[in-house]
C-alpha cells in the first residue's frame, strides 16, 4: 500500500503536469524545511542525552569516509558511461555524495509507521554526510582526477575556490545549522522534559511532512521537465546512482553494526542526492558548473525514485539481510 | 554497442531484475515496473530526438562526397 504522505507528493506532480499550479509559497516552503530539520535533530537528540560521544568516532569516520566515496563514483560513472564534461560531472557528483533531509525525514516517518526502530544517532550521521561531498566535487572538478575516462575536457575551468564565503556555505548552511540546532536544543527539551515542545515538534511532523510533500511533487514535475538534454543517460543515472549508494549504505552500516532500520535509515542517507544545500555552496564556489542539470537529476529523478520505489526497496533489503 | 546505451541496457536490466530477485509484495513491484517504463519510454524518446541529428549529419556527408566526386 502506498504510504498516504506519499500520494501528497503525486498529487503535487500530477498537477504541476497538467498544469495546475499547487505550489506554496516561497516562505511557506520555507518555513515547512525550517520545522521539519528541527524536528528531525529534536528526534534524534532523544538518545543522545545519555550516550557518550566518544564511541561515535568510529561510525562517524566510516560515514565521512562513505560521503567521499560517493562523490567519487558517481564522477566515475558521470565521465566514463555519459562522456559528461568534468565540470558538470564533478558538480552532480558533489549533490549525489551529499544527503536529502526530505528523503530521510519521508524514511522516518515510514518506519515510525512501521513500527521499526533505529539507532537515535542516524540525524548526526546525516548532518556530517552534508560536507564531505562538496570538497570531493571541488577537488574533483580543480584536479581532473580520472581525466582519461571521458571524451569531455575541463576547458575553461575557473573556480572561485575555497574562500572564506564557500567554506561558510559549506559548513555553516541553513540545513547544517538548523539539524545541529534541533539536536542542541532536542537534548534539552529530552533532559528538562518540556513535553509540549516535545509535542510539538513529533506529533505534526508526517502531517506537516505531507503539506511538504505536496510542495516538492511540484518542484520535481517542473525539474523533469528541464531534463532535455541527455535524457535517457540522466534519468539511468538518477536510478542507478541510489541503488549504488543503497549498497554503499548498507556496507557502512554492516561495518558500523547498526540494526536493520539503522542500516535502512543509512543506505537512504546513500541513495539520496542534494538539491538545498550542495547546489547552494556550488554556486559560490564553482560558478561554471551547470547547476540546472545537476537539480533537475536530484529532484527530477532521484527524489521520485527513492520516494516510490528506493525506500521501501531499502527497507526490504534491510529486514532480508538483518 | 557504446557506452552509454550499455550503461542504460544494464538498468533497465536491473530494474526488471529486482522483483524478481525480492520476490517483494505488489505496490513495490508496481511502482517499479512504472519506473521501468519511464527509462524506456525516455530512451526511445531520447533517441528519436537525437535521429534528425544523425541523419542531417549522414546527409551532409553525402552531399559532400558526391560534391567532391563532380569536382
Amino acid at each position: 500500500m502506498l504510504d498516504a504522505a506519499l500520494a501528497f507528493f503525486v498529487l503535487g506532480a500530477f498537477a504541476k503536469l497538467v498544469n495546475i499550479d499547487l505550489r506554496l509559497p516561497a516562505p511557506i516552503h520555507d518555513a515547512i524545511t525550517a520545522y521539519l530539520l528541527l524536528a528531525i535533530g529534536i528526534k534524534g537528540s532523544a538518545a543522545l542525552v545519555d550516550s557518550d560521544l566518544y564511541t561515535l568516532i568510529d561510525d562517524i569516520l566510516l560515514v565521512l569516509a562513505m560521503g567521499a566515496l560517493l562523490p567519487l563514483l558517481a564522477f566515475a560513472m558521470l565521465r566514463y558511461f555519459g562522456s559528461v564534461g568534468q565540470v558538470d560531472a564533478a558538480a552532480i557528483a558533489a549533490h549525489y555524495g551529499s544527503v536529502s533531509v526530505a528523503t530521510y525525514a519521508i524514511a522516518v516517518a515510514v518506519m515510525d509507521s512501521a513500527a521499526i526502530t533505529y539507532e537515535a544517532h542516524l540525524p548526526l550521521l546525516l548532518v556530517i554526510l552534508e560536507v564531505p561531498a562538496i570538497f570531493v566535487g571541488l577537488w574533483l572538478a580543480r584536479a581532473g582526477f580520472l581525466k582519461g575516462l571521458g571524451a569531455a575536457g575541463s576547458a575553461g575551468l575557473q573556480s572561485h575556490g575555497l574562500d572564506r564565503e564557500t567554506l561558510r556555505e559549506i559548513l555553516l548552511n541553513k540545513g547544517v545549522v538548523l539539524l545541529l540546532a534541533g539536536i542542541a536544543i532536542g537534548t534539552l527539551i529530552h533532559g528538562n522534559g518540556d513535553s509540549a515542545l516535545k509535542a510539538f515538534f513529533t506529533e505534526p511532523f508526517k502531517g506537516v511532512l505531507a503539506f511538504f510533500l505536496l510542495d516538492m511533487g511540484v518542484m520535481a514535475a517542473n525539474c523533469a521537465r528541464e531534463l532535455k538534454q541527455r535524457l535517457a543517460f540522466l534519468v539511468s543515472f538518477g536510478i542507478a546512482m541510489p541503488l549504488l549508494g543503497a549498497v554503499a549504505g548498507f556496507a557502512t552500516a554492516a561495518l558500523i553494526g547498526l540494526s536493520a532500520g539503522g542500516s535502512a535509515l543509512l543506505a537512504v542517507l546513500g541513495a539520496s542526492a542534494s538539491y538545498i544545500a550542495v547546489p547552494a555552496a556550488l554556486r559560490q564556489a564553482l560558478p561554471q558548473a551547470n547547476g540546472g542539470m545537476a537539480i533537475a537529476v536530484a529532484l527530477g529523478v532521484t527524489f521520485p525514485f527513492n520516494v516510490m520505489v528506493g525506500i521501501p526497496l531499502y527497507l526490504h533489503l534491510a529486514q532480508l539481510l538483518a | 554497442m557504446d557506452r552509454e546505451a550499455a550503461f542504460i541496457a544494464s538498468v533497465v536490466a536491473t530494474l526488471t531484475l529486482i522483483p524478481i530477485l525480492l520476490d517483494t509484495h505488489s505496490s513495490l513491484t508496481a511502482a517499479l515496473v512504472v519506473t521501468l517504463s519511464v527509462v524506456i519510454v525516455t530512451f526511445i524518446v531520447d533517441r528519436r530526438v537525437r535521429r534528425p541529428d544523425v541523419g542531417a549529419v549522414q546527409l551532409c556527408t553525402i552531399q559532400s562526397q558526391s560534391q567532391s566526386r563532380q569536382h
